[in-house]
């Protein structure tokens, strides 16, 4: 699979707006960009159901559950667990059998939603995250991908130059900040070199954490 | 005068009726009919034109423009049959006027029936002249004057009987099928035309082997097999972590059909099993065997640098060390394309290919016999293709200015690769070329190019 970095824009000043992310497809159609079509991925966040207070969680329970979906593969669903340190893939089935057990209640979920385009060998993705049921915007993201190779590691280089030439270009476009790409640790995880969507499910819960966190402060 | 028969006034509804099929199941009846007949056939001639045609164009016309067509033709019938019973109504009130001239009745002109007879006689002739001129701007009219000209106004044409004794309803419907089965003939034959060239194209060489054979027994002998094998062997000491396999052609094909080629993975072992099987045979005696040794059916090998590239060759003939096709493919790449003739995905493969290709051709003008493990060589030094930045401009990506591209530095120049001579046990030997963008490349480089 193609290796994807997800980059969030943070700006010199003030707060991200959607005018950022218009600027941001335009410089990408600046520089030939072949627009291919919309994408989605649905992020979200749940919690145990305690119908009863006095009684503890059993151990083995997952004290939070962070589900997400993608448009590109609709028949799979990814679950990110922090605590155990695991990244599971699922059949899409699995958010129906949730609702139905009554284990776990969605708390919040996000939507990253945009347009793709395809620079040769290099595909971007640029869209907004927006909360669910109240369209407040959290952030403007972009995610690069290059498609003929695999491995991490190997096109590592060739990504920050790719990063560095979008951020010239963007910069061109008056627009002051810059993108910023937030690695997650993947051994961590016990992920291997060749990328696969797990990472991707990675690179969006730990964003989507971040948005999280950074609306509190 | 004469005399309107009584068998021919009959109601509007009866002779010339809605219904269509009597007149043709009968055109006895129509001319049978008396004197009055034959002075108004042609008021009959032009009713049983204008009424045939619905019938064959029943499976052409859809059917609104069908049902305004009949009513219109309704129409007209009703409109001739007023026509002529307004012509007797006319020599009806003719034959009173003049009764009433010799009996001079007071109070009533003659010429009042004759005038009223004339006034519903003119208005039935305008009724049908615009009847007519409505069914003709339909376009229903056009066949049914054709026919009528061809002197077929009646009657169905006779079922046609073919030569194989088949029964068609209409000549034009064999005709028709004669055409399809004669095109379909032609297809197929061209289908296999086409066939029979893709085959000699994709499945080159599997003719050849018998002719290898013969080089073989014609008494070059077995120093050919032995090359292929030494190069295997060479390889794998002097190019760690490139991973050589060679496959015969039908096993390679098998392998590009199954899904998931990179979870099959490449053995090392694979390529062992070809080389110790020639090593044993080697010292069996000199002589045809009644099969091919498992390294003379070898035609393709793939050269697999991990998460870099692989690059599929194609040997020939088979079993032979002469390299005769490459191409480069993503190391996640495969279905039916991925083969020494195809074309990758992605940009960058397709620009290395080429640059592949050139490479070949040179190898194998400048020193043929090793021309498979210079090649070996040159691929073996594209494993820094996204490490290393390019020597020139010190970046890894460059754009390519006429296709917009972005590219990490593809080429290595060929020209002065030569083989690792010395194997005095010192450990690897590598032959490392310099990277260059296709858009770097030092001009005193190009100009001793071949």
């Amino acid at each position: 699979m193609p290796v994807k970095w997800l980059l969030y824009w943070q700006p010199n000043a003030g707060q991200v707006s959607s005018q950022t992310l218009v600027d941001v497809m335009k410089s990408i159609e600046s520089i030939n960009g072949v627009r291919l079509g919309r994408w989605q991925v649905t992020a979200s966040n749940h919690r145990p159901i305690q119908r009863d207070q006095s009684m503890p969680l059993p151990p083995e329970a997952a004290r939070e559950l962070l589900g997400l979906t993608f448009s590109e593969v609709p028949s799979k669903h990814y679950f990110v667990l922090r605590g155990e340190h695991m990244v599971v893939e699922t059949h899409s089935n699995m958010q129906n059998i949730m609702e139905k057990l009554q284990l776990y209640r969605n708390r919040l979920t996000i939507f990253f939603e945009g347009y793709q385009y395809q620079l040769g060998d290099f595909q971007v993705k640029a869209g907004r995250a927006v909360l669910a049921h109240s369209e407040n915007l959290r952030g403007i993201i972009l995610e690069v991908e290059y498609v003929p190779v695999s491995s991490i590691e190997q096109t590592r280089v060739l990504l920050q130059e790719f990063v560095d030439l979008v951020q010239e270009v963007v910069a061109g476009q008056n627009m002051l900040g810059r993108f910023i790409h937030l690695e997650p640790n993947y051994s961590d995880y016990n992920l291997q070199d060749q990328y696969g969507w797990q990472h991707t499910a990675l690179q969006y819960i730990t964003l989507m954490v971040y948005f999280m966190s950074s609306q509190r402060s | 005068m004469q005399q309107p028969s009584p068998a021919l006034s009959s109601p509007s509804t009866g002779f010339f009726g809605p219904k269509v099929s009597p007149l043709f199941g009968s055109p006895m009846e129509q001319t049978s009919d008396g004197g009055v007949a034959v002075s108004s056939t042609d008021i009959l001639r032009p009713s049983t034109a204008l009424s045939r045609p619905p019938l064959d164009q029943e499976q052409q016309a859809p059917p609104k423009k069908l049902a305004e067509a009949m009513e219109g033709l309704q129409r007209a019938h009703r409109q001739i049959a007023d026509i002529r019973s307004g012509a007797d109504l006319l020599l009806e009130s003719l034959e009173i006027a003049v009764n009433r001239r010799v009996r001079e009745i007071p109070g009533k002109k003659a010429s009042d029936g004759v005038t009223a007879a004339v006034e519903s006689m003119k208005k039935a002739l305008d009724a049908l002249r615009a009847t007519g001129r409505e069914l003709d701007n339909s376009g229903i009219l056009r066949g049914a004057q054709q026919r009528y000209d061809e002197n077929q106004p009646w009657g169905l044409q006779p079922p046609s009987v073919c030569p194989d004794g088949h029964v068609t309803p209409y000549a034009w419907k064999r005709q028709i099928a004669a055409q399809a089965a004669a095109s379909a003939v032609e297809r197929t034959r061209l289908a296999l035309k086409s066939f029979g060239e893709q085959k000699k194209h994709l499945f080159l060489g599997v003719g050849d082997e018998r002719r290898a054979k013969k080089l073989r027994a014609a008494g070059q002998g077995s120093a050919e097999d032995g090359s292929l094998v030494d190069v295997l062997r060479r390889i794998q000491t002097d190019a760690a972590g490139m991973v050589v396999t060679p496959y015969p052609r039908l096993e390679w094909a098998k392998r590009t059909s199954c899904v998931n080629i990179s979870k099959a993975g490449t053995e090392p072992a694979q390529s062992l099993a070809y080389l110790t099987s020639q090593a044993g045979s080697s010292t069996a005696s000199a002589g045809l065997d009644s099969h091919s040794r498992p390294i003379e059916r070898v035609a393709v090998l793939e050269v697999s640098l991990p998460g870099v590239l692989r690059v599929i060759i194609s040997v020939q003939p088979t079993g032979s060390s002469y390299p005769d096709a490459v191409a480069v493919y993503s190391p996640d790449e495969n279905g039916g394309y991925v083969h020494p003739w195809g074309k990758s995905v992605h940009k960058l493969h397709q620009r290395i290919s080429e640059h592949g290709v050139n490479a070949l051709h040179y190898f194998r003008r400048s020193s043929r016999s090793t021309s498979l493990e210079l090649l070996l060589h040159w691929i073996y030094t594209y494993r820094s293709l996204f490490l290393e930045p390019c020597k020139e401009c010190k970046r890894l990506t460059a754009l390519d200015a006429p296709s917009d591209l972005l590219l990490p530095p593809l080429v290595r120049l060929y020209h002065h690769l030569t083989l690792p001579q010395a194997r005095s046990g010192n450990g690897k030997i590598s032959t490392e070329l310099a990277p260059y963008h296709v858009g770097c490349i030092p001009k005193k480089e190009l100009e001793c190019a071949v």
